[in-house]
């Protein structure tokens, strides 16, 4: 940069206008504007300062702790008997729902086979064990039948 | 809980530069009463940013500038912004030794273009570098050199016969 000339010089000289009374008055007042965060008069360094800081947190923690031992010794009220009826197994079979044919297959041997998903209802029957209440369960079931064919 | 910057500090912070934000702030808006309103807010909010410490001036003037510039768009300020650029109050102080030249000078700078006119200001009485001044205006630092350079080749030009 060059160094500044005669014209700098002058420039620098131009002193900008005084601030007039008033606005320094208006100015100096503006102070209290200023709105800033109060800082903690005094901040203790080291241990003390995060003692100080932190003093109830090993109390805390003890507390947590008895809290939850103490909550462990107390066991919720035992609830009444409810009427319960063992029903019991008394038959189960099965029909079949559905056949389809779905392809044929040849063993090593040259036996061919159909293969048929049999769809099957299994029912089961339990029996109360007073009186003559009867429950019936019905559950779906799937299987692929190998149907050996004969040749002619 | 708050608190205020410190009397002391404060008051010497003005002594020192409260005439140098006064002129960018003048130079800035159209009227007096927006200059003086202008720079006490922009000093207010710039010491609260620094935490209360007395704030760089190149955040004090990039303060003034926006908002002489939010000042200008508001509508409540249409009929101010209508008067006439003239400022009422003078930019500098009068030479003590009555030296024309030097008053034809403070006279010819108010006539710059205004981005010159701003370049000048901040750089000669806001004593920042040129890479402030484009941070402070948004400005390309080449742009902000090429504008002071053009600033003084004006006065240079101007007053050729007197500074011989």
């Amino acid at each position: 940069m060059n160094p500044p000339d005669d014209l700098e010089q002058r420039l620098r000289a131009l002193a900008p206008a005084p601030v007039p009374g008033h606005l320094r008055r208006r100015l100096a007042g503006a102070r209290h504007q200023v709105r800033v965060p109060a800082k903690p008069r005094h901040a203790p360094d080291g241990w003390l300062a995060a003692w100080r800081q932190w003093w109830w947190a090993p109390l805390s923690a003890t507390a947590l702790v008895a809290a939850t031992l103490a909550l462990r010794n107390i066991q919720p009220p035992a609830s009444a008997p409810a009427a319960v009826r063992v029903f019991t197994a008394e038959s189960a079979d099965e029909f079949l729902l559905r056949a389809e044919p779905l392809e044929l297959v040849w063993t090593e041997s040259g036996q061919p086979f159909q293969l048929v998903r049999c769809t099957w209802i299994d029912r089961e029957s339990y029996r109360a064990p007073v009186g003559d209440d009867r429950v019936q369960l019905y559950q779906a079931r799937d299987e692929i039948v190998p149907v050996a064919l004969r040749i002619f | 809980v708050h608190t205020n910057p410190d009397a002391d500090v404060w008051q010497a912070w003005l002594d020192a530069h409260a005439a140098r934000l006064l002129l960018y702030a003048r130079q800035q808006t159209r009227t007096e009463a927006d200059a003086e309103d202008v720079l006490q807010d922009a000093l207010v909010e710039s010491w609260e940013r620094a935490a209360g410490q007395p704030p760089p001036l190149p955040l004090v003037f990039t303060t003034i500038r926006r908002r002489a510039i939010d000042l200008a768009r508001g509508n409540d300020r249409r009929a101010a912004r209508e008067q006439p650029d003239e400022p009422l109050a003078p930019w500098f102080d009068p030479d003590p030794a009555g030296h024309e030249a030097q008053q034809l000078l403070a006279d010819a700078v108010k006539q710059l273009p205004e981005p010159q006119r701003e370049v000048l200001t901040l750089k000669v009485w806001g004593g920042l570098t040129f890479q402030q001044i484009a941070d402070a205006t948004g400005t390309p630092a080449n742009t902000v050199a090429s504008r002071y350079r053009y600033a003084l080749d004006a006065l240079r030009q101007t007053f050729t016969q007197l500074f011989r």
